[in-house]
């Protein structure tokens, strides 16, 4: 990676209400964004239409301009300290948060954490340990589901109403910044179940799999299901809706009609020590089909998907707009 | 890579209370008997045995890439055999620790720890026992990686700053799943 002394750079993307990645070279200090979509609009909203922030600013922060409802103006400029901008200088770095207490752990589906939620978002990753009574979600990284801000947050493809899985009643929790350095990436499964001549298996965190990789499946004793450990499966959808209604899917050709159901173990036995259920990318099928004719896609190419730059949160963008970012480097001195 | 993409065998031999626990007899035997059920091919020879004091014959092994925290527990690990206690110093390398069943271990201050994703939320490293050809780094055409560096007199007119960069094409990969598994541990109490 290099980059000039001084250089501005620019781009645009269009807000999908999550949080948006920017990749920069090293060394960018300055960061603004202009609502392309709203200028000059006189719509009753306040849509964010001025964005900025520079390096040294903590996490989160910015200086946001809001359109003023019902005209074409912009409202004097506050600053924020969550959901802004936060300059990344190695997103493969995966620091946990600080630590944060939840008191209780919900048997539903989604399961619903009690506790504070600082920097935990909708779409993000939490580490769950210390979870007295559910000893066996302890360890493993959870994509969050709804976030009551200050007082719960779902834990979006854990159905803590199946068979061994128990309301918690304290645990203890790490935001994770970002994914692993590396796609694919190994996923911790939560469910498993056949259908049809296949196997609709659910994964704690997104999987971002895509149809035609090849994944193996490890499913150790004590998750019931042991006829298909080690087994390789050939993805043939994503987000079918489990039992439970979760779409964080992949469907593979495996028939396991007549295995052993997948299970959960008991909290005890999670606590002297087990094994999990994951799910390994291990290559792709050449899959050729009318639409694509030429089959491997290399969908499962290991790739470095880490980056530096700026991460603009969703209190720094107005879902549907159209936004041009301009990135600035200087000489620090 | 591997942190991210390889299988994991978590330890359970160990008595600390946790998930995984400490690493253990039992733990190494079974990532060995999973490498060997596996047919991966050890990366190293054995070491004969020679009659010198306090030595001990080495096995042919694979690799088990840890982190230096680990300097203690791997001693306490039933059967283990430091590097200088094997019969000769020949084939031992810089970063080996020593020896336990069929995984020679090597050891680095910035080798693979997962923070706070044990049970407890204690630190979790991860030991990568490979077998030979189990992953690999694809260079593109040879390009591989440069590193480029521009003095200050291409920055301005008072030569004032120079600027360093790199350039990756390369790439690691698993070349084989079932040759490679990462080993969790914690560290005893």
């Amino acid at each position: 990676m290099s980059s000039p002394i001084n250089a501005i750079l620019t781009g645009s993307f269009t807000s999908a209400g999550a949080v948006q990645n920017i990749a920069l070279e090293s060394g960018y200090t300055k960061f603004e964004m202009l609502n392309i979509t709203d200028f000059g609009s006189t719509a009753a909203n306040t849509n964010v239409i001025t964005v900025s922030g520079t390096s040294l600013l903590p996490a989160g922060s910015a200086l946001i301009g809001n359109k003023t409802s019902g005209a074409a103006t912009i409202a004097i400029p506050s600053m924020i300290t969550t959901g802004g901008l936060t300059f990344v200088a190695d997103s493969g770095d995966q620091t946990p948060q600080a630590q944060q207490t939840g008191s209780a752990i919900s048997s539903a589906a989604p399961a619903v954490v009690s506790g504070t939620t600082v920097n935990v978002v909708a779409g993000g990753i939490v580490r769950m340990y210390n979870t007295p009574g559910i000893y066996q979600i302890a360890g493993l990284d959870f994509t969050v589901g709804t976030v009551s801000a200050g007082t719960s947050f779902q834990l979006a493809y854990l159905d803590t109403t199946l068979t061994n899985l128990t309301a918690g009643s304290t645990s203890n929790y790490r935001v994770i910044p970002f994914s692993p350095r590396y796609y694919p990436a190994r996923r911790t499964i939560t469910n498993m179940a056949s259908s049809s001549l296949s196997t609709i298996i659910t994964m704690s965190v997104t999987h971002g799999y895509t149809v035609g990789q090849l994944v193996r499946i490890y499913c150790p004793s004590n998750f019931g299901m042991t006829q298909i450990n080690g087994l390789t499966g050939t993805v043939t959808a994503i987000g079918t809706a489990d039992s439970s209604g979760f779409t964080n899917t992949i469907t593979v050709n495996i028939n396991s009609a007549s295995f052993t159901a997948f299970g959960w173990p008991t909290s005890a036995t999670a606590a002297a020590g087990m094994q999990f259920a994951f799910v390994e990318p291990v290559g792709e099928a050449a899959t050729n089909s009318t639409s694509q004719p030429f089959g491997n896609l290399l969908d499962d190419a290991t790739r470095n998907v880490s980056f530096t730059g700026v991460q603009v949160g969703t209190g720094a963008q107005t879902s549907g707009k159209l936004y041009q970012w301009t990135a600035f480097k200087g000489v620090t001195i | 890579m591997l942190q991210s993409t390889a299988s994991f065998i978590n330890c359970v031999g160990g008595t600390n209370g946790d998930n995984p626990t400490e690493i253990t007899r039992s733990d190494v035997d079974t990532v060995v008997r999973t490498l060997r059920g596996n047919n991966a091919y050890s990366f190293l020879t054995g070491v004969e045995g020679e009659d010198r004091f306090g030595t001990a014959p080495v096995r042919d092994a694979y690799f088990g890439l840890g982190h230096t925290d680990l300097i203690g527990q791997l001693d306490n690990v039933a059967g283990f055999i430091q590097k200088w206690n094997y019969p000769n110093q020949q084939s031992t390398l810089d970063a080996e620790w020593g020896t336990v069943a069929n995984i020679r271990f090597l050891l680095s201050s910035i080798g693979s720890v997962t923070p706070n994703a044990s049970l407890l939320g204690a630190n979790v490293y991860n030991i990568f026992c490979a077998g030979r050809e189990a992953f690999a780094a694809v260079e593109q055409d040879g390009y591989s990686a440069q590193f480029i560096y521009r003095p200050p007199i291409y920055d301005g007119p008072l030569a004032l700053n120079a600027s360093v960069g790199y350039k990756f094409a390369e790439v690691p990969r698993i070349t084989n799943d079932t040759w490679v598994f990462n080993l969790r541990c914690t560290l005893s109490s």
